[in-house]
């Protein structure tokens, strides 16, 4: 049970937004950075240095990974999904909508 | 711009800025040259963000570093009786297991500069695992 528990853990914002601006299609750092203020409305405008924290992580954890585009130079690295990144995501959408199904629950169960 | 950034990145360990160093320098190139065409505000909270990120980033990154050094050495007892002596060990060669992983995958993307952070990271990882199996009387 614990250990089903911790496969669960919510992601963070940073994480999250990342992994999902990278489930259609790879993207490198910067356009990663504009995606994500598109995905959250503009309420999220990611530093360099917190993007790039986050995406070490899922490097490290092999969610993400990098590789070679076309057009790609050292400044210019390109990052994907990996399956492992892909599963976490879906579990992640399965965890809130999860949530989303009991709180709105509640409220009817509330209102009526 | 570019160059105070630059100073900021020296905060961070070397095996980050040899990995990222150039790609970050260039996102927050670009970044800054759209909010600076948004005028001088817009500029102002940009660098106050970027650099106080940059602090806040580049301690993560120590702190990460150290925690893993700490958990593979497992140089404190009490958490491998905590956790187990095998998870230690497990963790330890866990961790060397994933190094190399993402060292070939390095190499396979021709991405020598993060494959040689990897191989660094690969001998600490080693020798981590050799002074746990040391320190508890393992053999390999």
């Amino acid at each position: 049970m614990r250990h089903v528990a911790e496969e669960v853990k919510p992601l963070t914002e940073p994480v999250l937004l990342i992994l999902m601006s990278l489930a259609d299609q790879p993207r490198h750092g910067y356009a990663l950075m504009k995606d994500i203020e598109v995905l959250s409305n503009g309420r999220v405008r990611l530093s360099t240095g917190t993007l790039y924290g986050a995406l070490r992580r899922l490097l490290e954890d092999v969610w993400i990974e990098r590789f070679d585009q076309e057009d790609t130079s050292r400044e210019k690295q390109a990052y994907r999904l990996t399956a492992a990144g892909r599963r976490q995501l879906r579990q992640e959408l399965e965890r809130m909508k999860q949530l989303t199904r009991a709180a709105a629950g509640r409220l009817r169960a509330r209102e009526a | 711009m570019k160059r105070i950034y630059g100073a900021f990145l020296r905060l961070y360990p070397r095996e980050y800025r040899e990995l990222f160093g150039p790609e970050v320098l260039s996102v927050f190139e670009q970044a800054a040259r759209e909010q600076r065409a948004r005028g001088w505000g817009a500029w102002a909270l940009f660098m106050v963000s970027e650099l106080s990120g940059a602090v806040v980033s580049a301690a993560g990154h120590w702190m990460d570093r150290f925690s893993a050094r700490r958990d593979a050495a497992g140089i404190e007892v009490a958490g491998a009786r905590r956790r187990g002596l095998f998870s230690v060990l497990d963790e330890a060669q866990n961790r060397v297991d994933l190094n190399l992983r993402r060292m070939t995958h390095a190499i396979a993307d021709r991405d020598f500069v993060a494959a040689r952070a990897y191989s660094i990271e690969d001998l600490k990882a080693r020798e981590d695992l050799r002074k746990l199996r040391d320190r508890f009387g393992f053999d390999e």
